[in-house]
């Protein structure tokens, strides 16, 4: 299974850095969803469905994994491709987590229904294991420049892929 | 985008997340990266029961019937083609401006189209 995550995409290959906000303006959950899908090109309609379907799959479980990492996610038949944004909040966030810790970062994940559910949960996957990855690297939180943020990314997805192999 | 339309399409998100709460192998994966899923919404089944009570009949009946026969009564139109069946639809609909403001059915398949191009 380990292989097949690996198999599916690396994240940052389609990760643009328009799609990255450094500093969160928004405080609670519902805010945060709203900023960053207001970063993905879609109308004004598609959004509104949007943020109404992450909202509803928050009613599934909080997808606040811990370790002040949230990962809201989707699958709606208003994105044609898969669309990630990045937020990071300087002050922490309250995410109803399972360790109650405040998030840092938040990884939004949208995707069409139409592939088959394992590659989006593959993808999902990636994702959750990026996530832990970015943990070792300190300079991620501290970083106000999107390029660099980028670039470290990259770095933990390479790490990912070598552990891998 | 035609009100009707965009229940439909709330609605059929709304089907998507409770299918993917009853699918075991999918919740596995979902707990085995961390995520920590309820057997059970009674909110989101709330917020169902809410788009349906807002759903003109006769969509409502042709959604199920679509749903219960493809799995999925709407698709995506890209680039004029029927994301369900894969017919390219009439290049008559593909020109019309703002076609989300109004309920269309691929003629072939008959699920309810949502124009992303």
């Amino acid at each position: 299974m380990e292989v097949a995550i690996h198999q599916v995409m690396r994240l940052t290959q389609f990760l643009k850095e328009e799609m990255i906000i450094l500093d969160l303006a928004s405080e609670k959950k519902e805010d945060v969803i709203e900023e960053l899908v207001s970063l993905f090109p879609i109308d004004e309609r598609a959004r509104e469905i949007l943020i109404d379907t992450l909202l509803n799959r928050e009613k599934l479980g909080s997808t606040g994994v811990g370790r002040g990492i949230a990962i809201p996610h989707c699958r709606s038949l208003v994105v044609d491709r898969l669309m990630v944004a990045i937020g990071r909040s300087r002050r922490g966030l309250e995410f109803g987590s399972l360790d109650g810790k405040p998030v840092r970062i938040v990884f939004l994940l949208c995707a069409p229904p139409q592939p088959k559910p394992i590659e989006y949960l593959l993808t999902l996957g990636r994702v959750a294991e990026l996530s832990k990855e970015i943990l070792k690297n300190p300079r991620l939180f501290e970083t106000d420049d999107r390029a660099e943020f980028m670039k470290i990314l990259i770095r933990c997805e390479e790490h990912i892929d070598k552990g891998a192999k | 985008m035609s009100s009707q339309l965009r229940i439909l399409i709330m609605l059929h998100d709304v089907d998507l997340l409770l299918r993917e709460l009853k699918n075991q192998e999918a919740r596995k994966v979902e707990e085995r990266h961390g995520f920590k899923l309820v057997s059970h919404s009674q909110e989101l089944i709330q917020a169902r029961n809410e788009l349906v009570s807002k759903l003109e009949p006769m969509h409502l009946t042709r959604y199920e019937r679509l749903m219960s026969k493809y799995g999925r009564a709407i698709v995506p139109v890209v680039h004029g083609v029927c994301g369900g069946c894969f017919i390219v639809l009439p290049t008559g609909e593909a020109y019309q401006k703002d076609k989300n403001d109004r309920v269309s059915n691929c003629a072939n398949c008959g699920r309810y189209l949502y124009w992303i191009d």
